[in-house]
């Protein structure tokens, strides 16, 4: 039962991670990331790229050939936080920036027009084939009577870590608090000094890196990925998010963690019987929080 | 704008166009070879039309039409191969199912809004997907159902593609009669509102939440039908085909296609059958195609494919009313050869003397520079005139005033509220007033900020319940009648924002603010019976006739966003006077306009009262205002009455000008004030 409830906390530590972009998205432009899951995804490739054997791959890649730059596993994985993190940018600036007077909806509706462009890419260069990414640490940890895998446990650290830096970002800098009040008051913004552009870019990015960080813990651990891998997250991301509070920072990490919890407790006791329960779960932890307290945990009234 | 048929000729035309190219579509030889891709296309036409009806019409995003296409095809799975249900009767239970799983996520979206039921119906795309369509009991698991194709009435069986694409071409036909009914009616009129501005909505008396879970519900009742479709035509049920991504994409062609307009999105939902086709099974190009066009579409060519087409169809047709100017002009440029060698002595000397050309030029330029009075042209001035409305006295019912009533006449009083007490928490937000508007009268509410103006308003018109005190309107106690009853009886009212659907016209929304005088359902009005039509006709009569009275006439068909703030005013009182209120409750009519357009309100809301024959009571703050409309004033300050009486009797009362400047009576020097 322990091991559950760890791998529970240490996979809602992931959901988190994703809830956390979904939530800094949205508190800074009331837009929902639909792309939070694919650029996610994306950057997992990238790491793939960078950690494969050096040379070119063909014939298992799919029609076009990959070049493995066989850089070593934390090289990859930085590399692809980095170019996650441009993609974000790349992706304010073509798709978000010229629609910056449309709705929320509308825009929202464009971020799902980013994800199909994103997973769609994937299928052609890399076509369906399930991957396997190499794990940042390998061997696992002997907590009392049970193993934990070493991933897990970093997955959990990395994000605490991340969690409290960007509490503390957001709290204590000027411009952290400037990106939570872009979309309350923008003039405000200038009166600090700050550009509303520069809001915008350095949200989308961190959006794009959270989304990496997720996806290059999380592959490992789940043990293959493929085209629309962190789509599939997004189900639990959303509900950590809209358990914590769409418009909280901390929530999201709370939300993350009530919903992994949620979810290995399901698929222990009901998998067997109902394979595939965790969608209902996490469907039912939804529409109850939405029904029942449409604010979240710690979120504040709308 | 006056008379004319509901429908235009032109439009029966392209109508009855369509059904001809339709229903000859099997026979086409390039469709009979291709007929499973074009019955394919076909269907996904129709689950187009679903997402038009959610998300189009009513605003509502989903993420899960391919579950519920889903959930039709297994609903016919189960009732006609696994129980043999017949499948005239399998086909609507199908539909009506869907319909009814469909509202099931529409309850949640009865608290939720916008983007959260995006992720509802996100959850419940992977929930049916991932867990319902894969149940062995249910579904099969994952072979799926077998589904045999239809007996016709003559007991032969459509087993090719083409002639099975005949019951898919008469059922999209039949939807699409109904849509185009729905959209025109009052169901429709009421999901624009809601997709516009929710509490606009509420305000014209529109039940959002019904209206929501109807659009949930027509939307799935055709999802589900094209799913049963879908499936017979493929002969089998499974879950693979209606997953996250078929969903995703249809909602992403639905937005490239333009959401609101049938046709648009009909025809680009059918886009990516055919580029899949094109693409030779490398199915993600489509899907890649997809996500750019999308992106291109939100952010390049607003509108979707339905605004290029409108585009194109208004170029054509410019170019056809000025044939004979396109046609000269092509002549012309045809003969300009011909032209040249007639005068190629003129040309000859032209290049001879080019080396001239230079200093021409400069003696042109100097030319220029000389001074010479400036041009300015009629068009300059036409864009900033303001339009102001001409209030018609020639009223069609006849039951005008013709002089303005400038005294207080010794009719009995329309609305008279005594010892009303309204307490918020610790508050007291209005303690016992008492108040009288007699018949015909224009009675002005002012007072400082805060001091229960807006309170007492709801409480007049039934928002709010007071603790205490007596509302009567005609004699009749009406202090706990709800407010949508009022309104019936008679109360109109306007909001400080402007209460209108913006990406609606004028006359449409005029036709919105009678939404609960229609009386007929929306099930009625997707049939269009007859007595649909005359409602309609009754309604639009009403709105064109108080256009008409309020000098808008030629405003009916300009879209309310494109209008100016002063004009959007008289529009909003338009909407508000369309359902012929007895009396008008005006909450600061004059907020957000310059002074000169507030002195031209005055003369407006006097027109009004005259020619609708209504009483009106408004909350103003601009006093000069006040002063000149309203035949008698009384003033609000911390919940109580502080003056009453005529207009200039209360501005010159000390004790009024002290509550609204805060000051000593004596330091008043406010020109304001004198200036009434």
């Amino acid at each position: 039962m322990y091991s559950i409830l760890i791998s529970g906390i240490t996979d809602g530590a992931t959901y988190g991670l994703m809830a956390l972009g979904i939530v800094l998205v949205y508190k800074a432009t009331k837009v929902i990331n639909f792309a939070q899951g694919e650029i996610g995804t994306f950057a997992i490739y990238l790491a793939w790229v960078a950690t494969s054997e050096l040379g070119a791959h063909t014939g298992h890649l799919g029609p076009i050939p990959v070049i493995g730059l066989g850089l070593p596993v934390l090289f990859g994985a930085a590399l692809a936080v980095v170019l996650a993190g441009g993609m974000g940018v790349a992706m304010e600036r073509i798709v978000i920036r010229p629609m910056s007077d449309a709705a929320p909806l509308t825009i929202t509706v464009a971020t799902l027009g980013v994800s199909t462009v994103l997973g769609g890419i994937e299928f052609i260069i890399w076509d369906e084939r399930p991957q396997n990414l190499p794990a940042l640490i390998s061997g696992s940890a002997q907590l009392g009577d049970i193993f934990v895998a070493w991933g897990r446990l970093l997955a959990l650290a990395v994000t605490i870590a991340l969690g409290v830096a960007f509490y503390l970002f957001f709290k204590r800098s000027t411009f952290g608090l400037g990106v939570l009040a872009a979309s309350q008051n923008p003039s405000s913004l200038r009166l600090m000094g700050i550009r509303l552009s520069v809001v915008s870019m350095f949200t989308w990015a961190m959006a794009g890196v959270l989304a990496a960080f997720a996806g290059i813990i999380l592959a490992p651990t789940i043990g293959a990925f493929h085209p629309f891998f962190m789509t599939l997250l997004l189900i639990p991301s959303f509900a950590a998010a809209l358990v914590g509070g769409l418009n909280s920072l901390p929530g999201a990490f709370l939300g993350g963690i009530v919903v992994g919890v949620v979810t290995a407790v399901s698929r222990y006791l009901w998998g067997d019987a109902l394979p595939g329960v965790e969608f209902v779960a996490q469907f039912a932890l939804i529409v109850g929080v939405l029904a029942l307290r449409p604010r979240g945990l710690l979120g504040a009234e709308a | 704008m006056s008379g004319g048929p509901l429908v235009p000729r032109s439009r029966i035309v392209w109508g009855l166009l369509g059904v001809a190219v339709l229903l000859s579509l099997p026979d086409i030889p390039l469709v009979r070879n291709n007929s499973f891709l074009f019955g394919w296309a076909l269907v996904w036409g129709l689950v187009g039309l679903s997402v038009n009806v959610l998300t189009g019409y009513a605003g509502q995003m989903s993420l899960a039409q391919a579950a519920l296409m889903g959930t039709g095809a297994f609903t016919l799975g189960i009732l006609n191969t696994t129980h043999g249900v017949p499948w005239w009767v399998a086909y609507p239970v199908a539909g009506v199912t869907t319909s009814a799983v469909t509202v099931l996520i529409g309850v949640p979206a009865l608290r939720i809004r916008g983007l959260h039921l995006a992720i509802v119906t996100l959850g419940f795309q992977f929930l049916m997907n991932r867990v319902v369509f894969r149940q062995d009991f249910l579904t099969s698991g994952s072979a799926g159902i077998d589904i045999e194709r239809p007996e016709w009435f003559g007991g032969q069986v459509l087993e090719d593609h083409a002639s099975f694409m005949y019951v898919i071409v008469v059922t999209l036909l039949l939807v699409w009669l109904v849509d185009r009914n729905l959209a025109a009616t009052r169901g429709g009129r009421a999901f624009y509102a809601i997709r516009e501005d929710e509490q606009v909505a509420a305000s014209f008396g529109i039940s959002v939440s019904r209206y929501k879970l109807l659009a949930f519900a027509v939307s799935g009742f055709y999802a589900g039908l094209a799913g049963a479709l879908f499936s017979t035509l493929q002969r089998s049920a499974g879950a693979e085909l209606y997953d996250y991504t078929q969903s995703l994409e249809l909602l992403v062609y639905g937005v490239i296609g333009g959401l609101g307009s049938r046709a648009g999105v009909f025809v680009a939902s059918m886009l990516p059958i055919f580029f899949r086709q094109v693409f030779q099974g490398l199915r993600m190009w489509s899907t890649v195609l997809g996500g750019v066009l999308l992106i291109l579409t939100l952010t390049r060519y607003r509108g979707g494919l339905a605004e290029q087409g409108r585009e194109l169809a208004h170029i054509g047709s410019h170019l056809w009313t000025h044939r004979r100017h396109v046609a000269h002009k092509l002549l012309k440029l045809l003969t300009f050869p011909v032209a040249l060698w007639r005068h190629r002595a003129v040309v000859v000397h032209l290049v001879r003397n080019i080396h001239h050309l230079p200093a021409l030029a400069k003696a042109r330029r100097a030319a220029k520079h000389a001074p010479s009075t400036p041009h300015q042209g009629p068009e300059d001035t036409l864009e900033t005139e303001a339009f102001v409305p001409e209030i018609s006295r020639s009223s069609t019912n006849g039951r005008h005033v013709t002089s303005a009533v400038l005294t207080r006449p010794a009719k009995g009083a329309l609305v008279k509220v005594e010892g009303l007490s309204m307490r918020f928490g610790g508050v007291q937000a209005l303690d016992n007033v008492a108040l009288e508007v007699r018949e015909g009268e224009i009675v002005g509410l002012m007072g400082p900020n805060g001091a229960g103006k807006t309170t007492l308003f709801n409480c007049i018109s039934g928002f709010y319940r007071p603790n205490s005190g007596t509302i009567t309107f005609g004699g009749r106690d009406v202090t706990r009648t709800p407010p949508h009853r009022r309104a019936e009886m008679g109360f109109g009212r306007t909001f400080q924002n402007i209460g209108l659907v913006k990406s609606e016209t004028v006359l449409a929304n005029l036709m919105i603010a009678q939404h609960t005088e229609a009386g007929y359902g929306p099930l009625e009005g997707m049939l269009r019976t007859a007595a649909v039509r005359e409602a309609e006709e009754r309604l639009r009569e009403r709105a064109v006739d108080a256009l008409e009275r309020l000098g808008l006439s030629e405003m009916g068909d300009r879209v309310v966003h494109d209008l100016p703030h002063g004009l959007l005013k008289v529009v909003e009182l338009g909407a508000a006077l369309v359902t012929g209120p007895r009396v008008l409750l005006l909450d600061e009519p004059s907020s957000g306009m310059a002074p000169p357009e507030a002195e031209q309100l005055g003369r407006t809301l006097r027109e009004i009262q005259e020619v609708f024959d209504v009483t009106i009571l408004m909350i103003e703050h601009h006093v000069p205002l006040v002063l000149s409309v309203a035949d008698y004033v009384y003033v609000l300050n911390f919940g109580q009455i502080l003056a009453a009486g005529e207009a200039h009797e209360v501005a010159d009362d000390p004790e009024v000008i002290a509550a609204y400047l805060g000051g000593d009576v004596t330091d008043i020097d406010e020109p304001a004030l004198a200036e009434a």
